[in-house]
């Protein structure tokens, strides 16, 4: 099976930092999912990793299993193109990741914030949890 | 004392919209786990937790272990947001 493409929300990398059992480490974990995240991702991972007091290393050692693409957009431009998929324009970012690395899935714990039948219906990203990533994983596992 | 629930094959059979005898095969094979007791089937409501969260047992606990750390997660990630979109030009 060719791997899945994935972009991530910090909050699923911050979590699999925190819990080596929960469904977040299990996806960064798994060769069969490609993860992908942007500088500004990154950035954001390194800074709550600080504040939550989490291991530099552990979080160098996460983040180098993460591929990342470059949205090579401005504020602006992010803000015009994506601002009407979230509820708050500072997530505007996260989609512009998702769209920009051609990724099928956006996996956050914070759905709620963002419009997931626009996103779904126009940009063709399914917005999911974690858990119900793996769900769909295993549906789809033919071993 | 213990309230865990269980159903009978037949319940979980019109549950999941699958024939009885479906059931069976699924349990016989080990993708639906019951307990038999004497000559009947009981599946406890872990076995078939996915009708009611949509995910199997044992990922709905992974799920669960991360939403542990999520408030405080939260909590830091949207002061971090914020601050750094608010300092970005371009990304």
């Amino acid at each position: 099976m060719a791997k899945i493409q994935v972009f991530l929300d910090s909050d699923v990398i911050i979590s699999s930092l925190l819990s080596k059992t929960g469904a977040s480490f299990e996806i960064i974990r798994t060769p069969k999912v490609e993860k992908i995240i942007s500088k500004f991702i990154e950035g954001e991972t390194r800074e709550v990793s600080k504040r939550l007091k989490i291991k530099e290393k552990s979080v160098k050692k996460g983040l180098q299993k993460i591929g990342q693409v470059s949205i090579s957009l401005t504020k602006e431009e992010i803000v015009k193109k994506y601002k009407r998929y979230v509820f708050h324009g500072v997530d505007s970012h996260v989609i512009a990741g998702a769209h920009k690395s051609k990724s099928k899935f956006l996996l956050t714990h914070n759905i709620k914030h963002y419009k997931i039948n626009k996103i779904r219906n126009e940009l063709e990203i399914l917005v999911l949890k974690p858990g119900n990533f793996l769900q769909y994983l295993r549906s789809v596992d033919k071993s | 004392m213990l309230q865990a629930k269980t159903y009978t094959p037949e319940q979980v059979a019109e549950m999941l919209q699958l024939s009885k005898n479906t059931v069976y095969e699924l349990i016989s094979r080990g993708e639906i786990i019951a307990k038999k007791l004497g000559k009947v089937y009981r599946i406890p409501q872990s076995s078939i937790s996915f009708i009611f969260t949509g995910m199997d047992e044992d990922i709905l606990r992974a799920q669960k272990e991360d939403e542990k750390n999520l408030e405080k997660i939260d909590k830091a990630l949207k002061e971090v947001r914020k601050d750094l979109w608010q300092k970005s030009r371009s990304f």
